[in-house]
This record gives C-alpha cells, sequence and structure tokens, in this order.
C-alpha cells in the first residue's frame, strides 16, 4: 500500500514535469495563436484583445497555474467579449479554433483509438505468443525458420506500407472489406468489425513479429535453465514442462513490455489512424500540430503521458504479482 | 544379487563444429541397493554427462550416447523418452550443484516437492502437500508447513539443497544420483547435508552414486570410488583402497593436494601439472600422459599405447589403468607420495 502511494505520487511528479515542459515548449514557439485567430483584417485592438481573451498576455507562470487548477477545478474561458465557456472538471484547456473544451474532443477521439489498441492487442498478443512458443519448441526447423521469416518481416514492413498494400488488396481489388473509416460499435457493430479487421491485423503483424522473437528468445533462455532440468528429471511430460515450468517463467518480462506498448497505444496510435482514416487521438495530436491549436497538443500529450504513468505502475504491480522475488511486503 | 544399476561400455560423444568431442569414452561400472559409488574426477571429465545420461537427459540433445545403462533390468539407452519419462523421480532422482538454479523461482518449495510427488503418484494436491511437508520436514527443514510456502530465494543455500533432496526422494526413488551436492555450500552445511544423504540411505536403502571433484567428500560417504579421467576410468577400487593406497600418478596427485591440517604452512602446496585435456583431440596413448611425471619409468611408450584397466592385484576389485607396473608403483608410492601425505 505504502508502495502503491509511493508509485502514485511519484506519477504526479512525472506528469507535473511533463506538462510544465509541454506548456513551456509549445508557449515558447515562435507561432502566435492569437495572429493566427485574429485573421486577415486584423487590428491592434483586435489583436490586444484576442490576447486577452485567450489570455496569453498573463505570465507563463500564471497561463501554467491556470491550467493545472482547471484540471482539478474546472475552469471558465471568455469568448468574445461576453459569452463564457464552462470548462467541467478534468479541464485541459479550450481550443478556440475548434470551439470545443480539450476533455470534450479527448472524449470524441477516445472510442476510436481504444477499438484500435483493444483488438489490436489482443490480436498481436495471441500470435505473437503462439508463434514464439511454436518457434522456441521447434526451434531449428523449417517451422521456425518461417516463424522467424515472418517475424523478420514483420518488424521492417512499416504500418504504412503493409497497411496500403493491404487495403488495396482487400478493400480495393476483393471487395470484401468496407473503405477504411469508423463507426461506434454502439451504433453500427458489424461495420465497426469490419472497419477495424485492417488496422487491427496491421498493427498486430508489426507487433506480434515483435512478441514472437522475444517470445522465442524467452523461452529458449529459460529452457536451458537448470530448473528445466529438474522439472525433466522429476518425470513431468515434455508439454507439461514447457507449458508451466518454461512458460511461466518466460511469460514475465513479456507482460511487461505488453503492458508499456498497450499505454502507448492508447495514447494513439497516430500512423495506423491515418493510413485507415480512424478520428483517434493520435491523429487529433498531430492535426493539433499541424494547426497550432496548442491547448489541443498539451491536453493530448498530457493524455499519453498519463497512459504511460498509469502503464508503468500498473504493469509494476503486475510484476509484483507474477515474481515473487519482488513480491511487495 | 545383481546391481540395481549395471553400466557397461557407455559412450557419450557430442558432434561439434570443432570436432566429435568424446564426453564419455567406454565406461563401465555398477551400484547396488544400499551402496554409495563416488565417481570423482575433474571437471570436463565426464562425471555430469554420465549422471544425465542415466537420468536419460540426453534423449533431446544432440549427444550421441551408445552401451547400456540397465536400471533395474530396463536399458535406459534403448528404452523411448516415454518409458524413461516413467522412471525418472520414481526409479532414479536427482539433484543438483546449485539448488537456486536447479529450483524454479516461481513456484513455492512446497509446490515443487507437491508436483514430483504427484507425477507418479495419482493423489490430489491436497495429499502431495501433505506429503510435501512431511519430506521437508524428513529433511530437516524446521517450521514445514511454513517453509513450504516460501519461494527458494527465501531459503538458504542449505535449506535449498535440503528441499532438492526432499524432492528427490519424494517418491522413494532407488538409485539417487547428487551432482556435487555440497559443492556449493560452506564447509558445515556440507557435512550436514553429506550426513542427511547418509542417514537416508539407510533410511530408505537407495543406491548413490555421488558426483563430485573434492575427495573428502567421496571419503566420507562412499563404498567406492570410480577415478575418471578424460572420459575413461583411470582406477576403481573401495574407498579404502583409493585413498590409502591409490596406484595411478593421477590419484597421487589429487590426494597430494589436498591441504593438511598438520602441514607446514610455508612450503607451497603440490599440484597437477599442465590442464585437463581437451576432450576434442585426447592426447593419444594414455590421456594423462603429457601431465605425468613417470612417463620415462614405464618401460612403454604412453603417448603410442593406451594402457589397459587391470586388477593391481589377481582378484582384487582395486583396477587402475597406468603403464607402470605394480612393482615400480609400490615404490614410487612408498618413497615420493606416502610420506608427504
Amino acid at each position: 500500500m505504502r508502495y502503491l502511494i509511493r508509485r502514485l505520487v511519484g506519477g504526479g511528479v512525472v506528469l507535473t514535469i511533463v506538462s510544465a515542459v509541454v506548456f513551456g515548449v509549445f508557449y515558447i514557439l515562435p507561432a502566435d495563436p492569437a495572429r493566427l485567430a485574429c485573421g486577415k483584417s486584423c487590428t491592434p485592438e483586435l489583436m490586444a484583445r484576442i490576447r486577452h481573451t485567450l489570455e496569453i498576455d498573463q505570465p507563463l507562470a500564471t497561463q501554467y497555474g491556470r491550467f493545472v487548477k482547471g484540471i482539478f477545478v474546472g475552469r471558465t474561458y471568455l469568448k468574445g467579449t461576453t459569452a463564457q465557456i464552462q470548462c467541467a472538471t478534468p479541464c485541459l484547456g479550450y481550443s478556440y479554433q475548434t470551439d470545443a473544451t480539450v476533455t470534450s474532443l479527448i472524449k470524441d477521439r477516445l472510442p476510436a483509438t481504444l477499438s484500435i489498441a483493444a483488438g489490436a492487442s489482443i490480436l498481436w498478443l495471441f500470435v505473437g505468443l503462439l508463434t514464439g512458443i511454436i518457434s522456441a519448441l521447434r526451434r531449428g526447423t523449417w517451422i521456425d525458420k518461417l516463424a522467424q521469416g515472418f517475424a523478420l518481416g514483420g518488424a521492417s514492413l512499416q504500418i504504412y506500407f503493409v497497411g496500403l498494400v493491404l487495403q488495396f488488396i482487400f478493400v480495393d481489388k476483393l471487395n470484401l472489406l468496407p473503405s477504411p473509416g469508423y463507426v461506434s460499435p454502439f451504433d453500427d457493430f458489424g461495420g465497426w468489425f469490419m472497419q477495424m479487421i485492417l488496422p487491427w491485423t496491421t498493427l498486430a503483424f508489426l507487433l506480434s513479429a515483435i512478441y514472437a522473437r522475444l517470445t522465442r528468445a524467452g523461452m529458449l533462455e529459460v529452457m536451458s535453465e537448470d530448473y528445466i532440468r529438474t522439472a525433466r528429471a522429476k518425470g513431468l511430460t515434455k508439454s507439461r514442462v514447457n507449458v508451466k515450468h518454461v512458460l511461466r517463467a518466460a511469460i514475465t518480462p513479456i507482460v511487461t513490455v505488453f503492458g508499456l506498448d498497450l499505454g502507448q497505444l492508447l495514447g494513439g496510435a497516430v500512423i495506423t489512424e491515418y493510413v485507415f482514416n480512424i478520428p483517434g487521438l493520435g491523429r487529433l495530436a498531430t492535426d493539433a500540430v499541424s494547426n497550432v491549436d496548442l491547448p489541443v497538443i498539451v491536453g493530448t500529450v498530457m493524455f499519453a503521458a498519463f497512459f504511460i504513468v498509469v502503464a508503468n505502475i500498473v504493469v509494476d504491480l503486475l510484476y509484483s504479482v507474477l515474481d515473487p522475488k519482488v513480491r511487495l511486503q | 544379487m545383481t546391481p540395481f544399476l549395471q553400466v557397461t561400455d557407455l559412450k557419450i560423444h557430442f558432434p561439434t563444429e570443432d570436432g566429435l568431442v568424446k564426453a564419455v569414452d567406454g565406461l563401465s561400472f555398477s551400484v547396488e541397493k544400499g551402496k554409495t559409488l563416488g565417481i570423482v574426477g575433474e571437471s570436463g571429465s565426464g562425471k555430469s554427462v554420465t549422471s544425465l545420461a542415466i537420468m536419460g537427459l540426453h534423449k533431446e540433445t544432440r549427444a550421441q550416447v551408445s552401451g547400456e545403462i540397465l536400471l533395474n533390468g530396463v536399458d535406459i539407452v534403448a528404452a523411448s523418452e516415454a518409458e524413461v519419462r516413467e522412471l525418472r523421480g520414481k526409479s532414479m532422482a536427482m539433484i543438483f550443484q546449485d539448488a537456486l538454479a536447479a529450483l524454479h523461482p516461481y513456484f513455492t518449495v512446497g509446490s515443487q516437492i507437491a508436483e514430483a510427488y504427484r507425477v507418479h503418484n495419482r493423489v490430489s494436491k491436497k495429499v502431495a502437500q501433505v506429503r510435501a511437508i512431511e519430506m521437508l520436514d524428513r529433511v530437516g527443514i524446521p517450521d514445514p508447513a511454513k517453509r513450504a510456502e516460501s519461494y527458494p530465494h527465501q531459503f538458504s543455500g542449505g535449506m535449498r539443497q535440503r528441499a532438492m533432496i526432499a524432492m528427490a526422494l519424494s517418491c522413494n526413488p532407488s538409485l539417487l544420483i547428487a551432482d556435487e551436492p555440497t559443492t556449493a555450500l560452506d564447509v558445515t552445511v556440507q557435512a550436514q547435508i553429506l550426513e542427511l544423504l547418509g542417514d537416508l540411505q539407510k533410511e530408505f536403502g537407495s543406491a548413490i552414486i555421488l558426483i563430485t571433484h573434492d575427495l573428502g567428500v567421496v571419503a566420507e560417504i562412499a563404498d567406492e570410488i570410480l577415478l575418471m579421467y578424460a572420459g575413461k576410468v583411470i582406477e576403481r577400487g573401495t574407498t579404502r583402497d583409493l585413498l590409502t593406497n591409490p596406484q595411478h600418478p593421477y590419484a597421487w596427485g589429487l590426494l597430494s593436494s589436498i591441504p593438511r591440517l598438520e602441514g607446514d604452512p610455508t612450503v607451497k602446496l603440490p599440484y597437477i601439472e599442465g590442464t585437463p585435456p581437451s576432450l576434442i583431440k585426447v592426447p593419444t596413448g594414455c590421456a594423462f600422459n603429457p601431465r605425468c611425471k613417470y612417463v620415462d619409468r614405464a618401460g612403454v611408450d604412453c603417448t603410442t599405447s593406451v594402457p589397459q584397466l587391470l586388477q593391481v592385484a589377481i582378484g582384487s576389485v582395486h583396477e587402475v589403468r597406468c603403464h607402470l607396473d605394480h612393482a615400480n608403483r609400490v615404490e614410487i608410492f612408498n618413497s615420493e607420495i606416502r610420506p608427504f601425505l
């Protein structure tokens, strides 16, 4: 429990630093959001008013203080001269360009990113582990070599290549799948599933290749351990030795990597989202960058950082369950 | 009475890119129930490889095993993996040098012992757990019910080796192979473990093969000793024979290099010159010839002529593989070796 509290405090510190750095970097940028918002027929008075509305006439520390405060208690933004926008807790800022709170933007985009992450992670974990296990058990055979080739291919080919090739084959040529995009599974589950097949496959192809190599290497390493010889000396069957003793030891580091990968993916799968035209968090962030929509950039970066911090804590807790040597007091 | 384990002309070769490694080259011995055989030799002499062959653990490696290993009438070399698996743990069991590495780090000690018991006994997990606690108690682990829930890293070195012994003996095997069981332990714990092995042997009547490089260890519990060098037996006999009347120059070297309590601390301990031979290019003739001080007294060319394993005296169980004739050996031993032992 004390460990957990310590980790949570540590995570909070990390997020504070990330937010301060991101805030600092983007607000120091030469791009002036007020200038962008002002448009072509800009007058100095209008400019000053916008600067005041956007609060960029305040010192950076004040802006940052208000931003942090907004996360915990919400805040109110001015719009024009009279209108006020309520931004409820957790308020990550307000995007004047899109006329929406960053929180609501993230909320809109999160389901698409979640859809990609959930399906792809199940697929890559399954395929990656299975391939890795089989090639470790059949080391040196043609199955192993085939799996190794697959892994090399998966790790070398990029998402934007595999994704486009798959789209070309299954959508354009064979007409088996609908053109890519995103619908909510609650509106049209079948359509959602069909549209998600390609993103899942593409992302899983890359990651399962990495996991296959990781699993294979882990299994082979464990198989040469003394305790595996002990297990065999007990008279256990080969399959029991492999499944219970080898896999149990080999899986621990994989769980760790999986947690971190998943955490990262939840912050947005930028390339996959672009290739398959899916409005997820990654695209929200990159679009914000190209539009110099600073509040959205800060918000999405913070959100992604939050997932990574959480994933780290979860992985460490999980590790203490999986490995008795690091079991907590 | 036929011995429980009879090994005849065992050869274990490993094909490698550099050539054929002859880890064991024509080894024969036998062990009876209730007896302890010590196999002694330095690293690479073929001791551990032999023990793995008896357990049939070479079956899935690239090792080429030939000869005959009869365990209670079943030939381990010829038997299928499934047949040998049935015998592992049940008829023969093994304990290893490094008990920390030999125990699975992610399972409790109790569950690992219970698993060994359940492999050959159709009982529930609960019954097996009771058996595991019983075995831990038997090997002298205090508070066994609580310690059964511990993980190997929470045990001390001596306790881990005790746990290994408990696991090995859980199915009451007739043959126990102990591969350097005390090497990783400090001396007082060594003595405790050896005493425990001796006690358990009396209780269960099993045959023990004790593999070690430490003559002090075999002196304590072995009935017979097999001295190996470069994959071959170079001397064998009762423990008494080998320790008080060694015949082979290699045995002399080993015995001379043991420090004595009453020895002069300023005198350098003698050692055997040279290094163990490469198993790919074993020296021709007598494998020990490059390191032997008495080659010129043999009367035959030790570098070309291969010595046979011959009885020291007619009808004796004491055998030696050396070109020196008996009279020469007695003379050298009495004049150059015995005074310093």
